[in-house]
């Protein structure tokens, strides 16, 4: 019974996780072994296709992993900072107040950003933010200033209220109670917001491609897009560059993959 | 709270602007801005390409929420084990849904092509002979389910074995005791508890396929012809490629109000399913 | 109050982020004339050829710092820039091979002056709008080309090379009966630019290079797409594919997949521009021939396109120093030999000599071949469909509408849908 059940699910995640594993194994083999036997393990192991890369006289790879890097970082940090203030401040308000900005949070939670682009990028230009790296962070932070809340909020729930107005009577002002005890609490909710946030930004595609354009560099999503678009595909380059630009997430979900669990369920569970 | 402000400043207002904008005329090549009333909405009603892509979505969306949930829960089940083989596997498993759309696309669309190894494997065991998985109207559509769905899985089964997690041995304990069936023991033991379960997939089900878009242009780019083309695409595409932003204003706002119906529907109707279970 | 002093702190945030955004990219000494400049890449003209070819210019006046800008697909470059145009990103200067007449309509590119096309054979090209040129004409693509190969046709016993529609059509049929694909076709998701080549071709042949003012009517409403050359043409087209002539793979090849699609030998004709034959290698396998794709009616017509050089914009802040630019650019000899080695793109430049500047190359035959096409005196030249400019140009918007249609007709909708479809679109946009 306990055999057949390991056999069975071992062999379905098989299946089910063979994308990967081609994209992983493909990356180190000659084109026409691609073409020939994608499944199978190469014949002759080759770093060619890395190394192709990382020597592009565009340099697409390693410009488009700076600016995904610079911009993931300042959006986690925004997010962090902007929502862990604003769940501890709802703390504060009245409970009709609480349930009319949770509504809008789920409204902005729920939003196909497709929507709101266009007056997104006339919002940023009208603060003259359209087209750098600061209008994109911004919008990124506006807009996953939902989920980071909901999770704070979560997370925050656990701290007895008791422990909260004892502070102020003792003298505490906001950042002070924010500071002392708020943040202590939240360093899960924070893991688990860097993790997911972060690998949403680092994912998405279709934001920096508009909002961004291409004269402030691509992002690692619009660079993959850009080397499918202009070249007779070379596979090889293809998958390599595909696991370049997953490893990052990949490890870090592997290192924190206990907080990207706990962060959805908190985020989602309300 | 700046976060508030900087989220009305950036969500909230252009949603507004997003409903001022369906009522006007724009293009942003001749700096149009015309009042024209209704008339983007009558437009909308005789737009083929509009219906076309409601369908799609819609479709791609139940396609999604059945087979996702279905598969989630089976995973879940199947994994729940304290053993450490199932302890890897549960890790690996939700890898897909942490990849880009675009990487995703891209991986499936090597997979599909002609000479793909779907092809090769279903010609070697002659199953099906050189179906054009992406070329073919008729199968484009499934194939970006397929791309859809591989990520979703991955995350609904992580959210049920969640979920199964807090299921209490006692209570497990007391059905097997009852000599309920596994038919019986699902149905009344884990379906009522994954409840919650549920509504987190589904939410996030119906959130992914209204705004689909990367994973499709990798796949198809929206066609053959238009027939794979989603709401999110169609879009872009008036507002960006055709310049009447006005226009696809009025998409947006339909979209909003569809997608925005749907998850709350669905969330009160699921949110008070679990309570009565 | 309160409020003020939280806007303050957002204020401070953002001057924060600001900076730290800024700084990697803070070299900018403004002695330089800056010029963004959109080019293309495709298989034939890949990164260096850009990357030389800017060099060039610059070595020669290097008061000029050139930004590369380049779109992600090759088939939608009209789509991105006006995507960046709406996003306020248009470049100062872009290569030409997209639908320009709406740019011009729109305002958004500045005319060249009279003294900057001195240098080019043939100074109209395309055409132009009220009198002025908006994109240089660099150079000329004959774009209604059929290449064949030369083992199928003598297996098939095709003794000569197809003059009329009736001709190409019996040769079809001869390499059916001999179990050979008679024609290549397709272009997947982006590339549906390439599915819409024969269409496009047989819509210039055919419908606007016949009847001038089937354009006129469609601009000024008297007219639409409902319209019996166009039906043929449509009809032409979607023959093609009911009969069983094309490959079934069509509609999941990209452009570079087709290309390799015919150069396998896995289909007898590929209808295509003549800068498929700088693709060809010199020892390819098996012999390639080309001849012009015959009109229906018998005519002897030829679709060309002169033009495709740079166009500047409007708004750029150096008008004077981004046309002088372009005119160098496209009039540099040695990115014009270079360009006609790679892509088959014939020089519009006086100062080009074939014998001489082409000596370091060895050129693919086939490049000759289709020279000698466009110099055979007898044919009328038609300017190729949805490229067109100034009165003579399609209904701006409606391009992308035939790229669609174009695999609509591939996967079996009858013309009837499609002229709808066009039909629908043109009184949209209207």
């Amino acid at each position: 019974m306990s055999y057949k059940r390991i056999i069975i699910s071992v062999l379905l995640s098989m299946i089910f996780l063979f994308p990967l594993y081609m994209i992983f194994i493909n990356s180190f083999k000659f084109e026409l072994d691609i073409i020939n036997n994608p499944a199978a393990l190469p014949d002759i192991y080759t770093f060619k296709n890395y190394l192709n890369i990382f020597s592009r006289s565009d340099q697409l790879f390693t410009k488009s992993l700076l600016n995904s890097v610079l911009f993931t970082s300042l959006s986690i940090i925004f997010v962090l900072i902007l929502s862990s203030t604003l769940a501890f401040s709802m703390y504060f308000l009245s409970n009709r107040v609480q349930n009319i900005i949770f509504i809008f949070l789920l409204l902005g939670l729920i939003l196909p950003t497709p929507i709101i682009l266009i007056p997104v990028f006339t919002i940023l230009k009208f603060f003259k933010l359209n087209n750098t790296v600061v209008g994109l962070v911004l919008f990124f932070s506006a807009y996953y200033l939902p989920f980071g809340t909901l999770v704070f909020k979560g997370f925050l729930k656990n701290v007895p209220k008791e422990m909260i107005e004892a502070s102020f009577i003792d003298g505490a002002n906001f950042y002070i109670c924010y500071y002392k005890i708020v943040l202590p609490v939240m360093k899960p909710a924070a893991a688990s917001i860097i993790i997911i946030t972060g690998t949403w930004v680092w994912n998405d595609f279709l934001n920096p491609l508009i909002l961004l354009g291409p004269l402030q560099g691509t992002t690692v999503t619009v660079g993959l897009y850009r080397m499918v678009g202009q070249y007779s595909v070379n596979f090889g380059e293809l998958f390599a560059f595909m696991v370049l630009i997953s490893l990052p997430v990949i490890i870090a979900y592997l290192f924190l993959q206990k907080y990207f669990i706990e962060g959805l369920m908190a985020g989602s569970g309300k | 709270m700046p976060g508030l402000i900087l989220f009305g400043l950036l969500i909230m207002l252009p949603i507004l602007l997003t409903i001022v904008y369906s009522f006007f005329k724009i293009s942003f090549l001749t700096n149009q801005f015309d009042y024209v009333g209704f008339k983007n909405f009558l437009k909308l009603l005789h737009k083929k390409d509009f219906y076309n892509s409601l369908q799609i979505v819609l479709t791609l969306t139940i396609i999604a929420v059945i087979f996702s949930n279905l598969i989630g829960i089976i995973f879940a089940k199947l994994f729940n084990k304290n053993n450490k083989i199932f302890i890897v596997l549960r890790v690996l498993i939700f890898t897909p849904f942490i990849l880009s759309p675009i990487v995703v696309g891209y991986t499936f669309s090597s997979i599909l092509t002609d000479k793909g190894i779907l092809n090769q494997f279903l010609n070697f065991f002659s199953i099906t002979h050189d179906i054009s998985w992406l070329g073919d109207s008729k199968y484009a559509l499934i194939s970006i389910s397929i791309a859809l769905c591989w990520q979703l899985v991955a995350f609904c089964t992580v959210i049920y074995l969640a979920c199964l997690k807090n299921i209490p041995s006692e209570l497990e304990d007391a059905v097997n005791i009852d000599g309920a069936n596994n038919i019986q023991k699902f149905r009344y033991l884990d379906w009522p508890l994954l409840a919650p379960a549920l509504t987190i997939n589904t939410v996030v089900i119906l959130i992914s396929s209204f705004k689909l878009y990367d994973r499709v242009l990798a796949l198809t780019g929206g066609g053959p012809g238009r027939s794979t083309e989603t709401i999110s695409m169609l879009i872009i595409r008036t507002a960006f490629n055709e310049n009447r932003v006005g226009f696809a204003s009025s998409m947006s706002l339909i979209l909003l109000i569809l997608s925005g119906i749907t998850t709350f529907v669905a969330l009160i109707y699921l949110g008070k399913r679990e309570v009565t279970i | 109050m309160f409020l003020i002093n939280k806007l303050n702190k957002i204020k401070y945030l953002i001057s924060i982020l600001v900076f730290i955004s800024i700084f990697p990219f803070a070299t900018n000494a403004k002695d330089q004339i800056e010029l963004d400049f959109m080019v293309f890449e495709t298989p034939n003209l890949p990164a260096e050829f850009w990357d030389d070819a800017i060099a060039r210019t610059v070595a020669e006046f290097p008061e000029y710092k050139i930004n590369k800008i380049v779109p992600p697909n090759v088939g939608t470059m009209g789509d991105y820039l006006k995507q960046l145009q709406a996003t306020d990103q248009f470049p100062d200067v872009m290569m030409s091979n997209f639908a320009v007449a709406e740019f011009i309509e729109a305002g958004l590119l500045l005319p060249y002056e009279d003294s900057d096309l001195v240098r080019f054979v043939d100074p109209v090209g395309l055409g132009l709008t009220n009198g002025k040129q908006y994109a240089l004409p660099q150079l000329t693509v004959v774009e209604s080309l059929m290449f064949y190969n030369k083992d199928m046709f003598s297996k098939a016993g095709i003794s000569g090379e197809p003059e009329t529609w009736e001709q190409l059509e019996d040769a079809a049929a001869k390499l059916k009966s001999n179990n050979l694909t008679p024609f290549i076709v397709g272009g997947a998701a982006g590339d549906s630019w390439a599915a819409a080549w024969p269409l496009m071709d047989l819509v210039a042949l055919n419908v606007t290079g016949k009847d001038k003012d089937f354009l006129k009517n469609l601009k000024n409403g008297s007219g639409d797409f409902s319209n019996p050359l166009m039906e043929d043409s449509i009809n032409a087209y979607s023959d093609l594919v009911s009969k069983g002539w094309t490959n079934s793979t069509a509609l999941s090849l990209n452009y570079s997949e087709l290309q390799q699609t015919f150069l396998n030998g896995d289909g007898a004709m590929y209808p295509m521009g003549g800068f498929f034959a700088g693709a060809v290698p010199l020892d390819h396998p098996f012999e390639i021939g080309v001849f012009a794709i015959p009109a229906l009616d018998g005519n002897s017509r030829l679709v060309t396109y002169t033009s495709g050089g740079p166009a500047v914009s409007a708004n750029t802040e150096y008008p004077e120093e981004a046309r002088k630019f372009a005119v160098e650019f496209a009039t540099n000899v040695a990115t014009n030999a270079d360009d006609l080695f790679r892509d088959a793109h014939i020089p519009n430049n006086k100062n080009f000599d074939l014998e001489r500047d082409m000596k370091g190359y060895d050129i693919h035959p086939l490049i000759f071949e289709i020279i000698e096409i466009l110099q055979t005196p007898n044919y009328q030249h038609v300017p190729f469909f949805t490229f067109e400019v100034g009165d003579d140009a399609l209904v701006s918007g409606m391009q992308a509408e035939v790229f669609a249609n174009s695999q609509e007709i591939l996967s079996g909708k009858s013309t009837s849908e499609i002229i709808e479809n066009l039909n629908n679109k043109l009184a949209e946009l209207q």
